[in-house]
């Protein structure tokens, strides 16, 4: 199945309406996703915003409405029983019968699939449960019915690994052993799609990553490039006189902030030059770090769903994108108005010759869901935390500092 | 083959069906120990007193006056005296196997319905379809795998039970009871007897196995049953008393005692009784029939249901 050249698993328009007594409910509303051979694929959501559901339509357990979807390059579920064997799957928290032991569970499934039951104690041995074997399952605690889900899992020695929280429940040792296991199998050539709440880990195992929010897709593309793309050029800087250094940097036309004991500021491509600048008038850097964007920061914004100081937020309050709105990074030609828009940032050579624009740059990307503001801010969390901004230079009527934007403002533009 | 295989193993594996199979025998070991323990082979001696009790009843019978006012037929037959009801109680064989068969029916069937539908239920509560689905994601197939191992136990546990028992009834006969005339026809119609006993075991398994699938959980099952007999066989029965209907033709129980008995009979009394009941049988086909056709249209449903419905 490796073989098959093309995308391991296609999803276009996938849409899916759950209907009940109390009414319909849209849990896929158009989801395009798309997995090549050997990614390790991030596949992240808000809760209930469809990533289960998605799977579980992709592996055929819930009917689809409407849309394509392709394992292997074949149509699923139609071709579910020949693509199936290539494909190890977890979906949701992990149930077993509780009177079985796992080697009994494990040599069942095995049973079933035609594998050879010496493959049994190889995958016990692989996810640690090796001495525990021969214990009821029911016995065992959720971290260990974990590492039993993810033994059904790489039983069939599948091409594709499709996980939905394989983390959950895990100890440390254990999330570092998933996280080496995984990428033991993806230079093994498995392509694994991985559903996470875990995004520190997402972000250490993935190579890509697919963000969607109530039931549409929000973002994808490679995690680097998906984190460049909130790279704001921050930096940490601690310096002895804090007030006044933060003035003259603001002088110069650059966001600042003043944080406590120290300043972040945003927009710079050349850290040296806060060093030069401030130098220059006799105050010394004692601290000069560069605040990078992480995933979990990114997903929040993307997805709407960073916490709110002024009350609890609904899984339905996440971000939904209008149609037609996902940013794909590996599309050739993306679209402009969702673009997150390049910041020009200045070097050392610019800020001396005159005042930074790159506020008026960062604030035109309003309407990205990637539009970043201080309540969600990417280094220092939720706007509970009380910044002092030092306002920069106005330079225009669109220089509407990308702090400025609130929760609320967000909210007022979907 | 392979699901049939695993399924089997699963379905021996789980400790309730150990349990029932534990408490099936345990049943059946109480109803021989207690029938071991009542037969006794009558002496010479008792039965000759038996015989002189009998024959002294019997003519004090035909000397009594008839009762007038009795209607015509109510009136005791003398001939029913036997010695045998001045003997202590004896196991015949040939007269008993077929009830005793019967007991084993009963369990049987039993066994087959608690099992099948646990089977079944606790695979969709423990999330067992889940994984198996995306083992073998056919799911008509799965079901009907299921159905079939669940089929094939209760046969497997019916036929092995079916000769311990007999041969444990046989031995009790032996050493304490009376055989009777065993002729080719009795072996004949034990036989068929026994094949009636199987297949409604068979139906019943089935019947649970398919209401657990249709209802995703094994109480399912067991609610379905228990509202059937409260709601249809004692309620609405009560009420087709009421409007002078006779209920049984429209109870399931009625067809599956023709199925086990052979026949069962509908008799129509007239309010006030004069003594003229319209008396109508239920061959064990139409049992058969009725019990056949309501097992297949269950695994039908379950078929169509687990096919259209969402893996939740």
């Amino acid at each position: 199945m490796s073989g098959v050249p093309g995308p391991v698993i296609e999803i276009e328009g996938l849409r899916k309406v759950y209907r009940g007594r109390r009414g319909a409910r849209m849990a896929l509303d158009g989801l395009d996703l798309m997995v090549e051979v050997g990614q390790v694929h991030g596949f992240l959501g808000p809760n209930g915003s469809g990533k289960t559901t998605t799977l579980r339509a992709l592996l055929g357990l819930v009917r689809a409405d409407a849309g394509v979807t392709r394992l292997f390059g074949r149509d699923v579920p139609k071709a579910l029983p020949q693509v199936m064997p290539a494909v190890g799957a977890i979906v949701e928290s992990p149930q077993f019968f509780g009177n079985f032991t796992a080697r009994r569970t494990l040599r069942l499934l095995a049973t079933v699939g035609g594998i050879r039951h010496n493959r049994v104690d190889a995958v016990l041995e692989l996810v640690g449960l090796r001495d525990r074997a021969k214990e009821r399952v029911r016995s065992y605690s959720l971290g260990m019915k974990q590492r039993l889900a993810v033994a059904t899992a790489l039983l069939k020695s599948p091409s594709l690994l499709i996980l939905d929280e394989p983390a959950n429940g895990l100890d440390p040792a254990g999330i570092r052993e998933m996280r080496d296991l995984l990428r033991s199998l993806a230079d093994q050539g498995v392509t694994v799609l991985l559903s996470s709440h875990i995004l520190a880990e997402v972000q250490q195992v993935c190579d890509h990553v697919t963000i969607i929010s109530r039931g549409r897709r929000v973002m994808s593309g490679p995690v680097v490039e998906v984190l460049s793309r909130f790279d704001k050029g921050d930096v940490q800087v601690r310096v002895t006189d804090l007030d006044k250094a933060a003035q003259l940097i603001a002088d110069a036309g650059l966001p600042v902030r003043v944080l406590g004991d120290h300043m972040v500021v945003s927009d710079l491509a050349d850290p040296a030059w806060i060093t030069e600048a401030l130098a220059k008038r006799k105050m010394y850097v004692s601290e000069l770090t560069p605040l990078l964007p992480n995933l979990e920061n990114v997903f929040l914004d993307l997805t709407g769903t960073a916490p709110t100081p002024d009350g609890h937020r609904q899984v339905d309050d996440a971000y939904r994108p209008p149609d037609d709105a996902a940013l794909d990074i590996l599309d050739p030609e993306p679209r402009p108005e969702v673009l997150v828009a390049p910041v020009d940032r200045p070097t050392a050579g610019d800020l001396e010759a005159a005042p930074a624009t790159t506020a008026a740059t960062t604030a035109a990307t309003t309407d990205s869901p990637g539009a970043t503001d201080d309540n969600t801010s990417t280094e220092d969390g939720p706007a509970s935390q009380q910044d002092t901004a030092v306002p920069a230079q106005p330079t225009g009527p669109d220089a509407e500092p990308e702090a400025s934007r609130t929760t609320d403002d967000k909210e007022a533009s979907r | 083959m392979r699901l049939l295989r695993a399924e089997l193993t699963r379905l021996f594996t789980r400790r309730f069906t150990k349990l029932m199979l534990l408490a099936v025998v345990l049943a059946l070991g109480i109803v021989g120990a207690v029938t071991a323990s009542e037969t006794q082979r009558p002496t010479p001696a008792e039965v000759q007193r038996a015989e002189a009790s009998a024959a002294a009843a019997e003519a004090e019978c035909e000397r009594a006056e008839p009762d007038i006012n009795a209607p015509p037929g109510a009136g005791f037959d003398c001939d029913r005296i036997t010695s045998r009801d001045y003997l202590p109680y004896v196991l015949n064989f040939r007269e008993q196997m077929p009830e005793l068969l019967l007991v084993l029916a009963g369990l049987l069937a039993l066994f087959g319905y608690l099992v099948g539908a646990s089977v079944v239920g606790a695979e969709w509560s423990s999330g067992g379809m889940t994984n198996l689905l995306l083992w073998r994601p056919q799911r008509i197939r799965l079901l009907l795998g299921k159905l079939t191992a669940v089929a094939f136990g209760v046969f497997a546990v019916g036929a092995v039970l079916g000769v311990v028992w007999l041969a444990a009834i046989w031995l009790i006969t032996w050493y304490r009871g009376v055989f009777g005339r065993l002729t080719e026809g009795f072996w004949a119609s034990l036989g068929l007897d026994a094949a009636r006993g199987m297949a409604l075991a068979l139906c019943v398994a089935l019947v649970g196995a398919a209401l657990a699938s249709l209802g995703r959980r094994t109480a399912a099952a067991l609610g379905v049953v228990v509202g059937y007999f409260v709601v249809w066989e004692i309620g609405t029965r009560l009420v087709m008393m009421v409007l002078r209907v006779v209920p049984d033709r429209y109870m399931i129980s009625s067809y599956v005692g023709a199925l086990l008995t052979k026949e069962y009979q509908l008799v129509d009394c007239p309010a006030p009784f004069d003594g003229d009941c319209q008396v109508s049988t239920i061959p064990w086909s139409s049992g058969l029939g009725v019990v056949a056709g309501l097992t297949l249209f269950m695994m039908v449903a379950a078929v169509w249901s687990f096919r259209r419905k969402d893996v939740a």
